[in-house]
């Protein structure tokens, strides 16, 4: 039986990293919360074989970007079509997407704001490419879209980020 | 700008922000799911949560299962239980005798030739597909860790 000690102590250590990863990727608090819960129960289970293992924190990135895809493609039936649902600029104006409470704040938040912002066939694969150093053709293949769909995507999802920054600027 | 420096413009700048952090109510949401979890009674866990006795005991009941129905059967065993069975049928009814005395037939002429086929296949199977199973997640373990 799991010393529940131990386990907090466990958690403690990687629940940042787990809560990061799916905040992103969902971009959406609560629902990277009940990721990061489900995360830590499947931890649990094989938490004798897994609970000291130095690289540990790659296995949990594995399960948390795997549950929050999951979590992604649950309301949507399929990626795929959710994906290829949107209109080229993303559906909707980029503006009217960003909270109004996260509209005033400093830059840092601005960039983190916008790409929450972003719809999800262009967060997505940001976050994946650049802050879990995924391939192009490894997020085509976890997301089931062609590779040309994914770098289409991310184009106009850096450009949408590319032109809030500025007009950060500007302000 | 060319889409090349686009991309190193947007990551540097998504590198640099700070990392989001877990808010304090994730632990305790954590620990309330365990302790949901850990005070389960047994045969709503999973069977690697069993009890260890529970385990061993459920892993000599399928292996009797699959061991003992063929030798049983060699035995001579199952030809005297249908014949109990027809009693309580003809003391229940003809309708039911005569649908033991179908079924009887049935096994006859189909299960009993094949029987042993049949367990055969679900072991050999069973071992391969336990073994497949062992090697795709000690692969995936692997994978995973190798991949922080």
């Amino acid at each position: 039986m799991t010393d529940v000690s131990r386990f907090e102590t466990f958690v403690r250590k990687h629940e940042h990293r787990v809560y990061a990863t799916a905040f992103r990727l969902l971009g959406s608090r609560s629902d990277a919360e009940d990721v990061a819960q489900t995360v830590f129960l499947r931890a649990l289970e094989r938490f004798d074989a897994i609970g000291d293992d130095p690289a540990v924190g790659g296995w949990l990135r594995t399960v948390t970007t795997n549950l929050c895809l999951n979590h992604l493609t649950r309301f949507r039936r399929r990626w795929r079509l959710f994906s290829e649902m949107e209109t080229d600029d993303g559906g909707t104006d980029f503006a009217d997407r960003i909270p109004a409470e996260d509209a005033a704040t400093d830059r840092h938040t601005d960039l983190e704001v916008a790409l929450r912002a972003l719809p999800d066939h262009q967060r997505v694969p940001l976050v994946l490419f650049h802050f879990e150093g995924r391939s192009y053709q490894e997020i085509a293949s976890v997301l089931g879209v062609s590779l040309g769909k994914v770098k289409t995507d991310m184009h106009r999802g850096r450009k949408a980020l590319k032109d809030r920054l500025e007009g950060g600027d500007a302000r | 700008m060319h889409a090349d420096d686009l991309e190193e413009l947007i990551g540097r700048r998504l590198r640099s922000l700070p990392e989001p952090l877990a808010p304090p109510t994730l632990w305790p949401r954590v620990r309330a799911a365990v302790e949901e979890h850990l005070a389960r009674p047994w045969y709503r866990r999973t069977w690697r949560d069993w009890p260890l006795a529970l385990r061993a005991a459920s892993l000599a009941l399928a292996a009797g299962a699959l061991v003992g129905w063929p030798l049983a059967g060699s035995a001579g065993l199952w030809s005297a239980a249908p014949g109990l069975v027809r009693n309580i049928g003809a003391s229940v009814g003809g309708g039911a005798g005569a649908l033991v005395t179908a079924v009887d037939a049935l096994r006859h002429a189909l299960i009993e030739p094949l029987a042993v086929y049949v367990v055969a296949f679900a072991l050999v199977t069973g071992t391969a597909a336990a073994a497949l199973v062992i090697a795709l997640k000690q692969a995936l373990t692997l994978g995973g860790f190798s991949r922080s």
